[in-house]
């Protein structure tokens, strides 16, 4: 639905000057360990329910349209641009309501999540070379490295020009679990990569700062949808991390070459500031 | 017949990338004296241009019930999307 109708124009004009709108993540809300609430899950349960008693076609990916005091009122055809601007539309017509600025302001919605003031947050963006469907619009992930896990990236001691030294196995790999493109099956679990590595190799060391390039490949096997057969997954990877002693450090890695079973992506990582818990 | 054709294109990619990958670890493609350049400039040239970013251009709250209170407050329908995945973040 993101590559169609939530990325037109005239329904963004539409949701912004006539609807309240919200997303819901079901894995925030089912599951063993549900990231919202009692109260945010039997919400969105209640409209599911209410939808089932309405005999509309309720699933696990649907738009519906609620009353304003949040009873489903109707699903949202999504598939096609046209068809969901009528909705939208027809909606409108049926409810009135005054048409005037958002309720709140458009914000990004993929941020960095709140870390301790001495974390790394890393920003990964990561697609396929193809474009529309699943390649319409990148993937992203935010990984954040405390304190003992980046601590872990840097070498012991002083370090001297061309020294090099490899990145820990363990943290590396919690960055290279997403180096994938876009599929529908988005469990990463680490076991997927099967050998990585990331080579450090000191250029400069400039009062006391140093800066580092990168080598490194990971390879794998990831499932487009969840449960089917995998495909293997590689990638050659070249960044830069710099660092002073007990800092935390500022890292930059990027794909040369990478697949997934016949289908080129690219993965950009790269420390972002992040706002502190 | 397909699966052998798309098995032969499998391995033919991987193997032009286990080719680079063998090559960047061994030789390293990127000189060292163009590297942090070279990666700078190609973290940039990979960020989603505004038009992949249509999506942040809604005015989304931050959950249904939050939703539902501002439905009330200002007599407006509420458009509630359910899905699996992100779908912020692409990963749906």
């Amino acid at each position: 639905m993101r590559a169609g109708p939530l990325s037109d124009g005239r329904v963004i004009n539409i949701l912004n000057r006539n609807f309240v709108c919200v997303y819901a993540a079901n894995e925030d809300y089912t599951g063993p360990n549900p990231l919202v609430g009692a109260e945010e899950r039997a919400e969105l349960a209640r409209i599911r329910q209410e939808g089932y008693a309405k005999k509309l076609s309720v699933g696990d990916v649907r738009a519906y349209v609620l009353t304003p005091d949040g009873h489903t009122h109707d699903t949202v055809p999504t598939e096609k641009v046209a068809v969901t601007l009528d909705m939208l539309q027809w909606t409108v017509g049926q409810f009135k309501p005054q048409p005037g600025p958002p309720v709140v302001p458009p914000a990004r919605q993929s941020v960095p999540p709140p870390a301790p003031d001495d974390a790394v947050a890393l920003h990964l963006i990561s697609r396929g070379d193809d474009r529309g469907s699943w390649g319409e619009f990148p993937a992203e992930n935010w990984i954040v490295l405390a304190r003992e896990d980046w601590s872990k990236l840097l070498p012991a001691g002083e370090v001297t020009l061309g020294q090099t030294w490899e990145l820990d196995h363990g943290v590396g790999v919690r960055i290279l679990r997403y180096f994938y493109p876009q599929t529908e099956n988005n469990y990463a679990d680490l076991d997927r990569i099967e050998q990585h590595q990331l080579t450090a190799k000191a250029l400069s060391v400039r009062d006391g700062v140093v800066t580092a390039r990168i080598d490194g490949f990971m390879k794998g096997h990831h499932s487009f949808y969840s449960g089917r057969k995998a495909d293997p997954l590689g990638a050659a990877i070249v960044g830069v991390m710099t660092f002073a002693p007990g800092k935390p450090p500022s890292l930059q890695l990027v794909t040369t070459s990478a697949a997934y079973g016949t289908r080129p992506f690219k993965v950009t990582v790269q420390t972002v500031p992040h706002t502190t818990r | 017949m397909f699966e052998m054709i798309k098995n032969v294109n499998v391995f033919r990619v991987l193997g032009v990338l286990l080719g680079g990958i063998v090559a960047t670890a061994c030789a390293g493609p990127i000189s060292d004296g163009n590297v942090v350049r070279w990666v700078e400039k190609t973290v940039a040239e990979r960020q989603p241009p505004a038009q992949d970013k249509l999506f942040d251009q809604i005015a989304w709250v931050a959950d249904i019930r939050t939703a539902i209170q501002f439905g009330k407050e200002y007599n407006r329908p509420i458009f509630l999307y359910s899905g699996m995945g992100r779908i912020n973040t692409g990963r749906c």
